[in-house]
């Protein structure tokens, strides 16, 4: 069924899908009447992402019947990327198994991508018994990262009653990274007991190259389980992660 | 080797991803023998230490086993362990065909067919004590682990299957279906590209995923008819089967026949019934531990380099790579939260 929807800011949009493509080569975006919705998991069955995109925080959004397209993330990526920041984006789809790409700026650009049969990932997400919820600012977390990835591929996460530790360790090089409420960076933390487990750092890098340095990033996590990650889109748009920890045998 | 039912079994192509971070028991015997049959030299010499000692298998588990592990799966290798009695008439067979190929290949040798003589070099192939300590060795310095099972490695790969040790048994063999595997991965210890024998040709090999619910729905049997199945075709116990019988014409008549084993044990030397009984109830145990453990770096060296005249270089090499990867497998999947593929 045809559809056409307009997202003013062509650039956050392909980062958006940028950083889910790092993680999944193809996924379903199931087009509704209430928005559009993406879960897909990574081919190694470490991540899952969880997408989803409001009608408001469209500027026209015209979807009349259910729609699920199969897209090429590294493709769609790509055709993204041509479009510039004050560009308008339009996504169409016409009867013809293309989606349409248009970005509106000091001219029209439309590019047509093939859509592929992909299967959508009936799965809900598990209630996890987590034991750590910690707010904090985008920046924080992005730098974070970035500390860690020089001394380790590995960073362990710690939740106590008043404090959140970021530490990663290698052969010769430590770091970590301390917040307590007093600090900007830390907005909430929530502990029901004191809380560690560990992630690689090359997923959590994928994970957070689509947060705003201003952004407000949810973490929740328990002792040897999954992370969930969670930061806003738009303000009332959602993208959701959830990484399987890394254990000690 | 093995049971020839093949052409009747669906399988799916996969990739090595969709086997991250899974268990994956792998028949020891049935990977040696592919090692020392394929890693050889052009004159189909296997390679060898300066004592003249075959190291074909040793670099085989060394290297294609980092490569399994760097693509985040766990591989524990199954020994054979005493063969059951009614497979020693098969083992003494294998032999005789084993000294013929030896000198065929020697013959060749002498007369600088190279190509011919790395033919009849692999059907030369012989696994003895030797080399199956070393192989242990090695994969224990590594920090794999070696399961030894009681009789048949197959039996006790598909018994770690099924009760979920493992993922899936691995094997060229489609034995561990018939002791029982839920899911059966061939290929796995070849995959990437591969030289076909005998021409000068190269292919992508990748694994493929046998799943006994599909091939039992496909061919429209129980397990019990899929042994009887196999033991008209042959098996390693009664090689050849019944006269006349293939697989096609086998699985009509287990279909038709009540008792198939009943009506055709007269032409048979080998005790049929034995034969299905052992595959339904084969020895196996649960006196193993499934751990992957650091590397011990000192002890390969030595034991690659010193002892076996491995290239030091190469060596340590992966060894960087195993130690990643044996890192990077301290990575979960979700699937241990939720039910997923």
């Amino acid at each position: 069924m045809p559809f056409e929807v307009v997202f003013d800011g062509a650039k956050d949009f392909a980062d958006l899908i940028a950083t889910a493509s790092n993680l999944i080569d193809e996924a379903a975006f199931k087009f509704t009447e209430e928005g559009i919705s993406m879960r897909a998991m990574d081919p190694s069955r470490v991540v899952l992402i969880d997408l989803n995109l409001p009608a408001s925080i469209f500027s026209k959004y015209e979807v009349e019947e259910e729609e699920t397209v199969g897209i090429n993330m590294d493709h769609f990526k790509k055709i993204l990327k041509r479009g510039k920041n004050k560009d308008t984006l339009i996504l169409r789809k016409g009867e013809e198994n293309f989606l349409e790409i248009t970005f509106e700026g000091t001219a029209k650009r439309t590019f047509k991508l093939p859509l592929i049969d992909v299967e959508a990932l009936e799965l809900d997400l598990p209630e996890l018994p987590f034991t750590a919820k910690v707010v904090l600012i985008g920046e924080v977390l992005k730098e974070a990262v970035k500390d860690a990835s020089l001394v380790s591929d590995a960073m362990k996460f710690i939740a106590r009653e008043n404090e959140f530790l970021m530490r990663a360790e290698g052969e010769t090089n430590e770091v970590e990274i301390k917040l307590t409420l007093e600090d900007e960076g830390l907005l909430d933390l929530e502990v029901d007991e004191e809380t560690q487990s560990a992630y690689g750092i090359s997923y959590l890098a994928d994970m957070i190259k689509g947060i705003g340095k201003a952004d407000e990033v949810i973490l929740r996590f328990g002792n040897e389980m999954p992370l969930q990650m969670e930061y806003p889109i738009r303000e009332e748009g959602r993208l959701v992660f959830l990484l399987a920890p890394r254990v000690e045998e | 080797m093995g049971v020839q039912i093949g052409e009747l079994i669906p399988r799916k192509e996969i990739e090595l991803e969709n086997l991250y971070g899974r268990r994956v028991a792998i028949d020891a015997f049935n990977a040696m023998y592919q090692f020392l049959s394929t890693i050889r030299q052009r004159d189909g010499t296997p390679l060898m230490d300066s004592k003249g000692r075959i190291t074909s298998h040793l670099s085989g588990f060394f290297y294609r086993t980092i490569n399994l592990m760097e693509a985040g799966i766990k591989p524990a290798y199954v020994f054979d362990g005493e063969p059951p009695e009614f497979k020693k008439k098969e083992l003494e067979k294998r032999r005789e065909a084993r000294e013929e190929a030896e000198e065929k290949w020697y013959e060749a040798l002498e007369k600088g067919e190279l190509e011919e003589a790395k033919k009849y070099a692999m059907r030369a192939t012989k696994v003895n004590e030797q080399l199956i300590n070393d192989a242990k060795k090695l994969l224990q310095l590594m920090g794999i682990p070696v399961v030894q099972a009681p009789s048949e490695g197959e039996a006790q790969a598909a018994y770690m299957a099924a009760k979920k040790a493992v993922y899936a048994s691995a094997s060229q063999d489609y034995d561990s279906l018939l002791f029982g595997a839920p899911k059966l991965v061939r290929n796995l210890t070849i995959t990437g590209r591969r030289k076909l024998p005998g021409k000068n040709v190269y292919v992508e090999v990748k694994p493929e995923l046998v799943v006994l619910e599909e091939v039992l729905k496909e061919l429209g049997i129980n397990r019990e008819k899929l042994i009887e199945l196999a033991i008209l075709v042959g098996t390693d116990y009664n090689p050849g089967g019944i006269k006349g019988i293939g697989p096609k014409k086998a699985l009509t008549i287990v279909k038709r026949t009540k008792d198939p084993l009943a009506k055709y044990q007269k032409e048979s030397e080998v005790d049929l019934y034995a034969i299905k009984e052992f595959f339904l109830n084969p020895p196996v145990t649960d006196d193993y531990e499934l751990k992957w453990r650091e590397p011990d770096e000192e002890g390969i060296l030595k034991f690659l380099c010193d002892e076996h005249d491995f290239s030091e270089d190469r060596v340590k090499n992966g060894l960087e790579r195993l130690k990643k990867a044996v890192s990077t497998g301290k990575q979960r999947t979700l699937e241990s939260w939720f039910g997923v593929g």
